[in-house]
């Protein structure tokens, strides 16, 4: 039995870490020039649902020259069998010790993941911090949604890829072969590669605070750092490689299906919403490529659920034309389609009517806020009247689980918003004993709310985020607000929220809170039950940061923000004319309505040059 | 047309679990174009099914499974094709047609040989001495978490120890299946006792025998 062998026959699902699954690679490690290891902070299940992972893991591998593997967290009882037996973390694939990679690249989903990152790199045996890494140690690199603002990971990261991976991941990989062969020093290519727009090298800037602790300026130590840097954008859809393969897990992950990407961006600009204004502009693929790919994704992995993945599935062109055409190819194959992010209208109920997905019987949606007033504020275009419209249309079709989502401590909320919610819920409810229906099962409704977390680059990013006191207090206002014992209220817990605050709106000085917190034992911070608030407390004194500084100060226009120097497109001041606009109440139009010149148009694609 | 195959896992794919096999043989059978039948209802599921249950970390060079199709076809060249998506460590060394009116596979499930790879030389008579009690109980917990006692004895049915550079090998023909079922766990339990949790074993089914 080998050292590996010995440690998976004592933990939980084994699986996890044993690599090998259909559409996966194994190549020689001596006929290749480039390791490459592929990181996800978190477990298996959650890693392997990531749609980002699957892309690049094929796109790396495409390259004869390239191998790219996994490795993500071990499990809280296989990392106890690590320790204990002096087994270093390895990738999947090979099992090769993490040590002997040329990269490992970081996918940074969500800021409660970061404590992982850390923990990963000690138990592979990796120095954190890049300054006291050497050339014997691999360059530890990160991309995904997170690094648009990535100074709380400055200190750890050896470069940050700002971006959609398939720009220029390649030049970057036959640079640092052409450095390799030619013996060249990890500093002499990370000086290289700063000629590349959206390639940040933290250790060539140093940022000078003010006394107040705000920033004061970011000095480029090195003369070919660029002040600004500008984000990776994939202009033609249908030109850029899409895999036809998918890795299909070992055991169920939590999405396992296959996923099918539609466009990039969303046209709503939701003003709570990161994704909605650092993937703009919206990009689409056409049906044929999609229709292509569908088809390929079905063959190789014999999957019997697809799912289109887009961040507002009813927003894509010619949607019921494309969706007629898959469903023929899926009936063919005996593939159930899934639907995610649909708006809720009747020609959305139509078309999970169409599909099928009404069996399912359960819908949700995200009104976000409980009244008209404040959903103008964050710019959620949709009216009571299509809430209720929806519901109506779902109910007669059979549906009687409803999910709700909302957010609570939304800028401007008074308490008026939150009775919102509940008269909503509310009025659901009597909706649903007045519409004739097919069946009389009673109705199952579920009230979720999240806790507000202002995040940067949107027009929120200046916002003050509520105390855990007055979260607490909300809860409680809506909680007895909620007369129906039908009605089912669940919340988040606002101490993450506030934690997911600070380290998102965070500036170098928060890598010292995340080490500290690693220190004392923080992992999983996602997973409420490992989460333990007080050694994040423990972890801030040492740490000497001030939550109330990140989380709940009000910033003013003309602050420095720690990720001012990452240019998305979008321009600053449509983010303070955003925010302006939200003082008012006034909304925005999406896109394909009227454009409201954000600045994404400078990328020559996409919805900005539709006809 | 019902077809049995019969099949093996060895390697890492034996940390797969049970569950996660058959999941893993249904896509497999869908990326093979094999014409496999589904069932009514709702929520459609292919029609395969499986002999016994492999427990996670088990190895096997004789597990069973049934597949039923919608229409006929050649049971070689459907090995083939399965054998070209099933990932390593997983081969189908026999597939062959039964008849319509034949009991389900895991009815037919009668008793297994096990061979337990001990990592340490042991003294055959130890073990032999155990074996050969008229009686053997053991104390073991039943499906609702309670502790019961039970008689193994009448399910052993044949073993033989082979010792090999410092290694010893039980090997077990015991009870399986539904209707009187023996874990060779279980097995090495009721030898061993409280010392089995220092022993470093390997357990692998050699073959399933069904009635």
């Amino acid at each position: 039995m080998n050292k590996i062998d010995k440690l998976l026959i004592k933990v939980d699902k084994p699986a996890r870490y044993i690599g090998g699954e259909l559409n996966s690679f194994n190549k020689n490690i001596d006929d290749i020039d480039i390791h490459f290891a592929f990181a996800f902070p978190d477990v298996y299940e959650v890693a392997m649902s990531h749609l980002g992972m699957h892309i690049l893991y094929q796109f790396l591998n495409r390259r004869e020259d390239t191998f790219c593997e996994r490795v993500f967290s071990p499990w809280i009882d296989m990392e106890v069998q690590m320790r204990e037996n002096n087994v270093q973390l390895f990738s999947l694939e090979s099992q090769t010790p993490l040590k002997k990679f040329d990269f490992i690249g970081f996918t940074l989903q969500y800021e409660m993941s970061y404590t992982n990152i850390l923990n990963m790199l000690d138990l592979a045996n990796i120095p954190l911090f890049a300054t006291e890494r050497t050339e014997a140690d691999p360059l530890i690199i990160a991309g995904g949604p997170c690094v648009y603002n990535p100074e709380p990971l400055a200190l750890f990261i050896d470069f940050f890829y700002i971006g959609e991976g398939e720009v220029i991941l390649d030049d970057i990989l036959d640079m640092y072969k052409q450095y390799k062969n030619l013996g060249k020093s990890k500093n002499e290519f990370l000086e290289a590669i700063l000629k590349f727009d959206g390639i940040y090298v933290p250790k060539f800037y140093e940022v000078i605070y003010n006394e107040d602790q705000t920033i004061k300026d970011r000095i480029a130590l090195n003369k070919s750092a660029k002040n600004v840097i500008s984000k990776l954008v994939v202009n033609n859809m249908d030109e850029i490689y899409y895999p036809d393969k998918q890795l299909v897990p070992w055991i169920q992950a939590v999405f396992d299906r296959v996923t099918l990407e539609m466009f990039r961006g969303c046209l709503r600009g939701c003003r709570f919403c990161q994704a909605g204004m650092i993937y703009r502009p919206v990009r689409e693929k056409s049906k044929e490529t999609l229709l292509k790919y569908a088809k390929n994704l079905i063959e190789t992995t014999g999957y019997e659920e697809i799912s289109l993945a887009s961040l507002s599935t009813s927003d894509y062109k010619g949607l019921e034309e494309f969706i007629d055409e898959l469903l023929k190819i899926c009936s063919e194959n005996m593939v159930n389609i899934s639907l995610p992010s649909l708006r809720v209208d009747k020609f959305s109920m139509d078309l999970m009517q169409k599909i099928q997905e009404v069996r399912k019987s359960s819908l949700t949606f995200a009104p976000e806020a409980g009244t008209q007033r404040l959903r103008d504020v964050i710019n959620k275009n949709i009216t009571e009247d299509e809430i209720f419209q929806g519901c109506s249309l779902a109910f007669s079709g059979g549906f009687n689980r409803v999910k709700l989502y909302f957010m609570l401590g939304l800028p401007t909320e008074t308490d008026e918003d939150i009775y919102g919610i509940a008269n909503l819920a509310e009025e659901i409810t009597r909706m649903y004993y007045r519409t004739e229906k097919p069946n009389n099962a009673s109705l199952n409704l579920i009230v979720s709310t999240a806790c507000f977390v202002p995040k940067a680059f949107t027009p929120f990013q200046w916002a003050s985020q509520d105390t855990t006191e007055e979260f607490m207090r909300k809860h409680m206002l809506l909680k007895n607000a909620i007369k129906r014992k039908s009605i089912k209220y669940n919340h988040h817990d606002a101490k993450t929220s506030i934690l997911e605050a600070v380290i998102a709106r965070g500036d170098r000085k928060i890598a010292d809170l995340i080490y500290q917190a690693f220190k004392l034992g923080c992992k999983f911070d996602g997973w409420s039950e490992h989460f333990k608030e007080e050694l994040w407390h423990e972890a801030a004194e040492k740490s000497n940061i001030d939550f109330k500084f990140y989380a709940h100060r009000k910033r003013s226009y003309d602050e420095n923000l720690p990720w001012d120097f990452i240019d998305i497109g979008v321009r600053k001041e449509f983010l303070i004319q955003e925010s302006k606009k939200s003082e008012e109440g006034k909304t925005t139009p999406q896109c394909r309505e009227k454009c409201s010149g954000c600045g994404a148009s400078k990328f020559n694609g996409g919805v900005c040059y539709e006809v | 047309m019902r077809i049995r195959a019969k099949f093996t896992k060895e390697g890492n794919i034996k940390f797969v679990g049970h569950l996660d096999t058959v999941r893993l043989f249904q896509r497999a059978i869908k990326m093979a174009k094999i014409p496999i039948a589904y069932s009514e209802g709702f929520n459609p599921h292919s029609k395969v099914y499986f002999g016994l249950p492999l427990p996670v970390g088990m190895e096997s060079e004789g597990e069973y499974l049934e597949i039923k199709t919608k229409e006929n076809i050649d049971v070689s060249t459907a090995k083939d094709q399965l054998n070209n998506k099933l990932p390593e460590g997983i081969i189908l060394t026999e597939c062959f047609e039964i008849e319509d009116n034949t009991p389900t596979l895991m009815s037919q499930v009668d008793s297994a040989i096990y061979e337990i790879e001990i990592n340490e030389d042991i003294c055959k008579a130890r073990i032999l001495e155990k074996l050969e009690q008229p009686s053997i109980v053991v104390t073991k917990r039943n499906k609702k978490k309670k502790f019961v006692q039970q008689e193994i004895k009448p399910l052993i049915l044949n073993y033989d120890i082979i010792k090999e550079s410092g290694r010893t090998i039980i090997i077990a023909k015991i009870k399986a299946g539904s209707r009187s079922n023996l874990s060779p766990e279980i097995l090495m339990k009721a030898v061993f006792v409280d010392e089995l949790p220092n022993l470093e074993y390997k357990i692998k089914r050699k073959e399933l025998f069904l009635v």
